[in-house]
């Protein structure tokens, strides 16, 4: 056991401080991980709950085109813009009617709903997973505007 | 007969050196902090200039009191607690892997902007923001606005949203986010990039 010997000396020396030192070290790192995540959250871009404005209830993108310019701009260039397959088709509707869920990231059963011969060819033939939106990411304007972005290459040819 | 002797007052007194070490690093920390907060200490890294040159032609180029805005305005919480030690310590950590292993010649932008979303505190907006139903100039809001930041503040639905989550490219604008129609005016206010062949 020479590769133990090290850690029997400190052992011999420390004694039970060795176990305890490190441990403390590795709980203190998680509880600030923790508190860290807790303190500044990733995803801070989420309705919790959606306001109410009866007066203009209807019109989604009236309002988030002035709320969420960005988004709405990606909307209005894309294909799903110029076919008008409108917010509620895929998002659904603040007050919960319809059959669709509202949702900031709608579930892939949404996109089966017109898409699904797509879908099932995705998994057949390339044994994707169905879930469209890690190569048709949204917020990078591909849903919402082009197809699909390339990646960009890596290598240049000058 | 010196030699054995100088090594065992070494090794007996060993912990002096590593505590008197802890003592001075501790104490240099406060002052450390302040000098990483710096402007300059940022555009030391030429690739941030892109950065400052943005910052200088935005609507953000001067604070309240008509002095230029620094980094540490938005970047950084405004006083020092716990938030103000994780924060720092946490980009300062980012910043130092990102410069010595990374490439930081060809930054993702988009992943830069979540990051920095994500560490920048509503109170650094509010100090300048204060009333939230008026504008800049002091007019009134717009029904849609005021809808939005009654949203912000509870009054009527709840959001996650803090100021940067909606106020976006108020400061810096990369060139993916030049073609949206809210930044038009600071887009143009921008040097073209020349085209890449």
């Amino acid at each position: 056991m020479i590769q133990f010997d090290w850690f029997s000396r400190l052992r011999n020396r420390w004694g039970k401080w060795v176990i305890i030192a490190p441990a403390a070290v590795v709980v203190l790192a998680v509880i600030f991980i923790v508190c860290f995540n807790l303190a500044f959250p990733r995803t801070r871009c989420e309705a919790v709950k959606h306001l109410e404005a009866p007066e203009i209830a209807g019109d989604c993108y009236g309002c988030h085109v002035k709320a969420t310019p960005k988004a709405a701009q990606d909307w209005y260039e894309s294909k799903h813009g110029v076919q008008l397959v409108k917010c509620f088709v895929c998002h659904g509707q603040p007050d919960g009617k319809g059959e669709v869920v509202f949702a900031l990231n709608p579930d892939v059963g949404i996109c089966r709903k017109c898409h699904d011969s797509s879908v099932t060819n995705m998994v057949n033939n390339y044994g994707l997973e169905p879930n469209c939106v890690s190569c048709h990411p949204f917020h990078q304007n591909s849903i919402h505007h082009r197809a699909y972005v390339k990646p960009v290459a890596k290598k240049t040819i000058d | 007969m010196a030699e054995p002797s100088i090594k065992k007052l070494f090794s007996k007194f060993i912990w002096l050196y590593f505590l008197v070490g802890g003592i001075v690093i501790f104490l240099l920390i406060p002052w450390n902090m302040a000098r990483t907060s710096k402007n300059e200490y940022c555009l030391s890294c030429h690739y941030l200039q892109t950065h400052q040159n943005e910052l200088e032609k935005s609507s953000h180029a001067l604070d309240k009191d008509k002095k230029p805005i620094q980094c540490a305005q938005c970047h950084i919480p405004p006083t020092v607690g716990p938030k103000y030690l994780a924060v720092k310590s946490f980009l300062g950590m980012k910043d130092l892997i990102i410069h010595y292993l990374g490439d930081p010649e060809r930054m993702n932008r988009r992943n830069m902007q979540e990051v920095a979303r994500r560490f920048i505190m509503d109170e650094n907006c509010l100090a300048c923001h204060e009333d939230l139903n008026k504008d800049v100039k002091g007019q009134p809001l717009s029904e849609i606005g005021k809808l939005c930041h009654d949203a912000y503040l509870g009054k009527n639905g709840t959001t996650k949203h803090g100021c940067a989550g909606c106020h976006q490219n108020l400061a810096h604008l990369p060139e993916f986010d030049r073609r949206y129609l809210v930044n038009a005016k600071f887009a143009e206010r921008l040097p073209l990039e020349k085209e890449k062949k």
